[in-house]
């Protein structure tokens, strides 16, 4: 039929007719693989996931359409579009992939959170557990030591109320030791450096009525032993004068005199006849 | 001869066209890199067949480059190319989708351990089976 009207045509019209026909069938030819990437493109681009997900890739799909669209417009062969629409396919495979793959890393990050959160939770938990085990631990041990004996009671407090005069646990008793700075050198008179622990004692004796103590005064091995023996002797007594000047009852105060007898330290060194050089003020048990 | 000239155009530029493709280097090159990027990725574990694909393809467009078949070697680098970028994206697909199971069997197990409903819903993960949740009385 075309033949025949082409046929009836003078030359230049059936050029132009020619012309035309050619120009529609190029638009009409567009290959069916061509349309159906355009509508696989326009499915992904249309899928708000994709468009919040994987815009580049999106973008990559559209350019490698247009390439194919372009192919196909300007006629080249079967081979290169089947090979564009292949490339096209692919590229709208990975934008529907990347999107997945943007939702899951979207769910991975809420997860991340939630876990943080619940385990942060389940270790507070935990801690409060141990608290309340710990606070009845505590309570349990404080009912055990008030059902304790008296006397353990009482020594205890006696302890902790002479330790600021860093008294000391012995089998003889609680000992609060006076150092020797506290005399004037090779004197037995107290320098005032030792009333404050001096007060504190008979404060202490005091408040304690049945408590008796004994005063010992202890020097170093230098000098003559029966020297050293009436320096102890004139120490302890100045100490206990002392505490009978603040109001100590006289029959609750023993004092000896031990001389080099009982050193604490080694007699071979400064420090140690500096510690050995004192006035000890027992508690006995 | 008036008759021939067309042909001879057509010959020549037939001809032409085969000469003129230029040997697809960097086709070939830009494909080898997205390979590897794909194994770097995780793809031979994660996406194995997609990375197979590539893998083919990449071999197949460097035989045919030995082989001067500049054409075949250019399409054969672009799919290479293309399918290792797949094989990536599917490789970090599965690797999330496994994360996402196990920090959703994690959130799990604490919200069980700490005897209570989860306190916001996390939206189910594709493919994932949202977490059951107690239906309250």
């Amino acid at each position: 039929m075309s033949r025949r009207i082409a046929a009836g045509l003078r030359a230049p019209q059936r050029l132009a007719w020619l012309g035309g026909l050619a120009a529609v069938l190029a638009c009409a030819s567009t290959d069916p693989l061509v349309t159906e990437m355009r509508a696989r493109y326009e499915g992904a681009a249309r899928d708000p996931e994709v468009q919040r997900h994987a815009s580049v890739e999106l973008y990559e799909a559209e350019q490698s359409l247009e390439r194919l669209e372009r192919a196909d417009r300007l006629d080249r062969d079967e081979a290169e579009i089947r090979h564009l629409a292949h490339l096209t396919q692919d590229r709208i495979d990975i934008a529907r992939l990347g999107a997945e793959r943007g939702r899951l890393q979207e769910t991975a990050e809420q997860l991340t959170e939630r876990r943080d959160e619940l385990r942060l939770a389940a270790r507070s938990r935990d801690a409060q557990i141990a608290q309340t085990r710990a606070d009845r631990a505590e309570a349990a041990a404080l009912y055990a030591q008030q059902r304790a004996v008296s006397a353990e009671e009482r020594a205890a407090e006696l302890e902790q109320e002479l330790t600021e005069l860093e008294a000391e646990q012995t089998e003889r008793g609680l000992v609060v030791t006076l150092r020797d700075v506290l005399f004037a050198f090779n004197r037995a008179e107290l320098q005032p450096g030792a009333h404050q622990d001096l007060d504190r004692i008979a404060r202490h004796l005091e408040e304690h009525p049945d408590l008796t103590i004994t005063v010992e005064g202890h020097t170093d091995s230098v000098g003559d032993t029966g020297y050293n023996q009436e320096l102890s002797e004139q120490r302890a007594q100045a100490v206990a004068d002392y505490l009978f000047a603040e109001g100590v009852d006289r029959s609750r105060v023993s004092v000896r005199g031990l001389g080099e007898s009982q050193p604490v330290a080694p007699n071979t060194n400064l420090a140690g006849r500096q510690q050995n050089r004192r006035v000890e003020i027992v508690f006995p048990r | 001869m008036r008759a021939a000239t067309p042909l001879i155009a057509c010959a020549a530029l037939t001809l032409g066209a085969c000469a003129s493709v230029p040997a697809p280097h960097e086709q070939v090159a830009k494909a080898e890199a997205q390979v590897d990027t794909a194994r770097r990725h995780g793809a031979d574990q994660h996406a194995p067949l997609a990375l197979r694909t590539a893998e083919d393809l990449l071999a197949e467009s460097r035989r045919q480059l030995d082989e001067e078949h500049h054409l075949e070697a250019r399409r054969a680098a672009e799919k290479a190319e293309v399918a290792a970028l797949l094989a990536t994206t599917q490789a970090r697909r599965e690797q999330l989708q496994q994360s996402v199971e196990d920090l959703s069997d994690t959130v799990e197990a604490l919200e069980e351990e700490l005897g209570r409903a989860p306190a916001r819903s996390v939206a189910p993960a594709p493919g994932v089976a949202p977490a059951q949740e107690e239906i309250a009385p």
